[in-house]
């Protein structure tokens, strides 16, 4: 049987053999590739980075609040619980949000710092699941967050937000030191994350565990919690299933007394309308790809027509139809093969530099460049059978004849 | 060695050329039967029907009637892979332009063959270099054929020809792009292979050429004709001339 090889090995030498022409034709299929590229990987960037802004929570969680407080003062510990055992429900972390009067004690510590001695803070009373959310924003730069075990023993701890540890102690790092807060001494074990987006609120804020900020500062019971999903897909249903919760235990039904917000409904709507766009565009970008094909149709069968003669010879020499059509389909195959490769090369150079220039973060996926990857294959498949089978049926007598 | 046994035969081969409403009848019934070992010359005058008449027992062309019969299979029932195949296997065509591909280096136009063939790879360059050197151009094997001579470009052809160790031999004026004297060693190439039992078929207008076959067969107007025939026919021919002039 005819070998790979030597196949893939003339169609190169035949390639070859009209540089220049190769290159132009090429040239249609690595516009094309690399638009498509350049499009989805500029649109994936951008997109990325509005949704972080929109979206500093992320899509993961669902907020409860409680609107009419003469209905219902706050949730308790079992119905905390209640929230926590629905199905799809990682876990719950109620937000109690107060202002506090602190005191820094460094009389207590060793360390030497400039700053305020006393002022008046925010203060987040957070369960474990705030630092375990998917959103790696709500991640702990130093340290370590609010554990279970301290939820459970309302010890007394507590995180510093990111700005609020620069404003109290500038670069000075005080895990282990002791802030007062409402005359009770809380030990400071980590430092949260810079967050950016929307939801900033621990930026500038003091979070202990809620049940501390229960017990010991009698901030009352939470009137909203974050509900955090196990995964995007059951958010429908859990969204349900808190609902009737909420409906329950405000023994409300008209749902006035109480909201649920989800972030994943308005990065829903940015995404619907990004997709849109970008399904556009890429649309656009098929479009000069399929033009590339054009072209390579075109020159396949300009090839055909000025190979004939060897075409007959081939015949002469024993070719099978099949063997002369592999041989002009592996030739349109590599053309849109390698301005595929070449195409995703100049695209995610593309895109690289429009992130330089527009400033979002550089992203690719693998999934797109395979995609890109086996359209070019495809383009060369398509557009080349024609030319390809032409080539086969020609008639060993009138091809040699043609010299 | 040479026997009697027959290699290919030809019966009642018709074959017209149409371009739209005109039709040009080119074979009319043409009967011929090679055997083993034959060297058979086909002599004709451009026109007569002579590279149509080869194309068809290379099964390059069909005829429009008539049965062929190669090596006891009837080329007419087979399916357009199996006549690639038994191309491949039982023929090897000479052409007068060579028919090089004019990329390939020598050795890879002698390879060819083997590659549309179904030959074990490994085998294929020993066979080709083997092939090479029988027609003394062993040191050519990496030129490309503009890098040859015309005799040389006709040698190469014949160990492309002979790589697939062929029944046949099927020559179209194998000489007539060369001069003189290139010509005379490339007909003494095929000289050797027939006594080696190699069975040829050439077609050429040229007497001398022709000299070098053990038979000659003459074709005009698309009627073939033995050499008796066609010694007879000009006799008459001539006489009919002269007595016309007689006439005068």
């Amino acid at each position: 049987m005819i070998d790979f090889f030597s196949m893939v090995k003339m169609s190169f030498t035949n390639l070859k053999n009209n540089a220049m022409r190769t290159f132009l034709t090429m040239l249609g299929v690595i516009i094309g590739i690399a638009s498509v590229i350049a499009l989805l990987t500029i649109g994936q960037g951008v997109t990325n980075s509005v949704i972080d802004k929109i979206s500093g929570l992320g899509g993961n969680n669902l907020t409860v609040s409680i609107n009419n407080r003469n209905v219902k003062k706050g949730f308790s510990e079992s119905e905390l619980q209640r929230f926590a055992d629905i199905d799809g429900v990682s876990g719950v972390s109620p937000s109690l949000t107060a202002s506090k009067m602190i005191v820094l004690m460094p009389e207590l510590t060793t360390a030497k710092y400039d700053g305020i001695y006393t002022t008046s803070s925010r203060i987040m009373g957070v369960s474990e699941y705030y630092f375990l959310s998917s959103n790696n924003q709500k991640g702990v730069a130093y340290g370590r967050g609010i554990s279970s075990y301290d939820i459970a023993y309302s010890t007394n701890v507590c995180v510093l937000g990111y700005e609020r540890w620069q404003k109290l102690y500038g670069n000075y790092l005080p895990i282990g030191e002791t802030i007062k807060i409402e005359n009770v001494e809380f030990t400071v074990i980590g430092i949260m994350n810079k967050t950016i987006g929307l939801d900033t609120s621990s930026n500038n804020a003091i979070l202990v565990p809620y049940s501390s900020a229960i017990n010991s500062l009698k901030t009352g019971l939470p009137t909203s919690i974050d509900v955090y999903f196990e995964s995007a897909e059951v958010s429908d249903s859990v969204i349900v299933a808190v609902d009737a919760l909420c409906a329950e235990l405000l023994n409300s039904s008209d749902g006035k007394d109480y909201s649920l917000v989800n972030q994943k409904e308005v990065t829903d709507v940015v995404l619907t309308v990004t997709d849109l766009v970008l399904g556009m565009l890429a649309g656009i970008a098929v479009i000069s790809l399929i033009v590339g094909g054009i072209g390579i149709m075109n020159m396949m069968l300009v090839t055909v027509t000025e190979r004939t003669a060897e075409i007959g010879l081939r015949k002469a020499l024993g070719a099978r139809p099949s063997v002369i059509l592999s041989q002009f389909l592996t030739e349109s195959v590599i053309l849109s093969s390698i301005g595929g490769i070449l195409g995703i090369g100049l695209g995610m150079l593309i895109s690289y530099l429009a992130s330089l220039l527009i400033g979002y973060t550089f992203t690719y996926s693998v999934s797109t460049i395979l995609l890109a990857a086996v359209f070019s294959v495809f383009v060369g498949i398509v557009f080349g059978i024609l030319p390809a089978r032409r080539a086969a049926a020609l008639n060993p007598i009138d091809a040699l004849r043609a010299q | 060695m040479s026997n009697d046994e027959i290699l290919l035969e030809l019966r009642d081969i018709k074959k017209t050329y149409r371009m739209g409403e005109v039709s040009f009848p080119v074979l009319h019934g043409i009967s011929l039967s090679v055997k083993k070992g034959e060297f058979v010359s086909i002599l004709g005058p451009s026109g007569s029907g002579k590279s149509t008449l080869m194309n068809i027992i290379g099964f390059l062309d069909k005829p429009d009637s008539g049965e062929y019969n190669l090596l006891g299979r009837a080329v007419s029932s087979l399916s357009e892979r199996e006549m690639a195949k038994l191309r491949n296997e039982t023929i090897g065509f000479i052409f007068q332009n060579f028919q090089l591909l004019p990329r390939l280096s020598s050795i890879d136009n002698v390879l060819l063959p083997l590659f549309y063939g179904k030959v074990p790879k490994k085998e294929r360059l020993p066979r080709a270099k083997n092939e090479l050197a029988r027609v003394g151009l062993s040191e050519k094997t990496e030129n490309l054929p503009k890098q040859l001579s015309g005799g040389q470009q006709q040698r190469v052809a014949i160990a492309r020809a002979l790589v697939t160790h062929p029944s046949l031999l099927l020559c179209d004026e194998p000489t007539g792009a060369l001069d003189r004297n290139t010509g005379t060693q490339i007909m003494e190439i095929f000289k050797e292979l027939n006594r080696d039992g190699m069975t040829i078929v050439m077609i050429t207008h040229d007497r001398r050429i022709a000299a070098y076959a053990s038979r000659t067969v003459h074709i005009i107007d698309g009627n073939l004709y033995s050499a008796e025939e066609y010694d007879a026919m000009m006799e008459k021919d001539i006489a009919s001339v002269e007595g016309g002039n007689a006439h005068d």
